[in-house]
């Protein structure tokens, strides 16, 4: 955390609220109670809420047919549509502070002791993450297959969380791709360093989160360094749990894979960490 | 260099879980109609397994309002799991349809539903066709039919 000059410690009001965000996040839209979601009659993020399908084109879609996609997923459609805008001037709120399903995951992993969990720092994130996006979205327009919804956060962390009161959501798990998905959530979740390797990796709607990320990065509130405070300690890179901050040659951050949770901007000695514009 | 290995073996991957498919699984989409309804995905799945999950969602299409009870036709009878998806705790901020006994209940034009069908055949599932039929509890009349295909190998990759 930040030391004041005479010696206190201070950790930002965002980075103190954070967990107790998510912890809301996954109350209000996850089961049991998934208040959120049951506003316009569903269940979970499947159907209106879904934010993952409607922009993934399939073979011998008609053009009716995929912006019928857009009117079936609506909420879907407005949350990605609110998530991008905000995080060009914001920067990656949804995902730090608010994604549901990246909640439980992340909190989970602190849970579990620091001798068991896996570190995915040595993997180059943007490379994976792209790779698994093209694909995405170039599979099902060629006709290969899909992995829309059967590698899909989205319904597999609501599942996790309603299989214990409903047998149709059990039922999910009882299934060679529902088997896969529980280990991706407990592999690249739970137990990975951080807990956001799943986010970091597979999450499409976090790639296209990233791009907006990146893209406002000229123009809005960003974690940022300022080099002639940073002495390249590395105690930000330790900490950062998107494995966003590259401390090589001098620290950097990417802003392809960083979220401002701030634990960075807490642990810095040198208060060369900050959020906001840049620099004029 | 490194980016470039990762990103080609993701890419690898990638494409290998978008084309494979466990074969005891799949996805229907349908809408249910007064005309008999329709159903958007043809469903392949691979014969010779003890276990089978479909997850069928749909919408409603106006004027259709009513009952629709789940069947499993075709071929010899066999055990048949029919679960649905309503709330946990169902707070009751929106009119929504039900589930109870195989059947969906109070549906109304523009619903959406989703069941969760488990096939679970004594004997090794024989090649054939099968029908997930919806089927109108006031007149008997089937409102969605989708069908299921068994047969040919496990794996490869089918619509959606």
């Amino acid at each position: 955390m930040c030391t004041e000059a005479d010696g206190s410690a201070t950790v930002s009001f965002w980075s103190r609220q954070r967990a107790p965000m998510l912890i809301v996040s996954a109350i209000l839209f996850l089961p049991p109670l998934a208040a959120i979601v049951q506003l316009t009659g569903d269940t979970n993020f499947c159907g209106r809420w879904c934010p993952r399908m409607f922009f993934a084109w399939r073979e011998g879609t008609t053009m009716a047919a995929f912006l019928m996609g857009f009117v079936r997923a609506y909420m879907g459609v407005a949350l990605v549509a609110a998530i991008l805008v905000t995080t060009f001037a914001f920067g990656r709120h949804w995902c730090s502070h608010l994604c549901p399903v990246a909640s439980p995951l992340e909190l989970g992993s602190r849970l579990i002791p620091r001798g068991l969990k896996l570190d995915f720092s040595s993997t180059p994130a943007p490379s994976f993450r792209y790779a698994y996006l093209a694909v995405y979205l170039i599979a099902p327009a060629i006709g290969l297959g899909s992995l829309c919804c059967n590698y899909c956060n989205f319904a597999a962390v609501p599942r996790l969380f309603a299989a214990p009161f409903s047998e149709g959501d059990l039922i999910y798990f009882l299934r060679f791709q529902g088997v896969i998905n529980l280990g991706l959530l407990l592999f690249l979740g739970i137990f990975a360093k951080g807990g956001r390797a799943y986010c970091n990796l597979l999450c499409p709607v976090g790639a296209l989160d990233a791009i907006a990320n990146r893209l406002g990065a000229s123009f809005g509130r960003r974690i940022r360094i300022d080099h002639d405070a940073c002495t390249n300690c590395g105690d930000c890179a330790k900490v950062c749990p998107t494995w966003a901050i590259d401390t090589t040659d001098r620290t950097t951050i990417d802003q392809l894979s960083c979220m401002p949770c701030r634990q960075c901007q807490d642990v810095c000695q040198h208060k060369a960490i900050s959020y906001g514009k840049p620099a004029a | 260099m490194k980016k470039l290995l990762v990103f080609i073996l993701a890419a690898t991957l990638s494409v290998a879980a978008a084309w494979y498919r466990h074969g005891d699984s799949a996805h229907a989409m349908g809408m249910i109609s007064v005309k008999g309804g329709r159903a958007l995905h043809p469903v392949l799945l691979p014969s010779g397994r003890e276990r089978y999950t479909l997850v069928v969602t749909g919408t409603i299409l106006p004027p259709y309002r009513g009952d629709a009870r789940i069947t499993v036709d075709g071929g010899p009878p066999i055990p048949v799991i029919v679960r649905g998806s309503d709330p946990i705790i169902d707070l009751g901020l929106r009119r929504r349809p039900h589930f109870k006994d195989r059947t969906l209940t109070g549906l109304k034009p523009n619903d959406r539903f989703t069941v969760w069908v488990v096939m679970q055949p004594t004997e090794p599932m024989p090649a054939g066709k099968r029908d997930i039929t919806f089927v109108d509890t006031a007149t008997g009349s089937p409102v969605l039919t989708i069908p299921v295909l068994f047969g040919g190998g496990e794996g490869g990759h089918h619509v959606h």
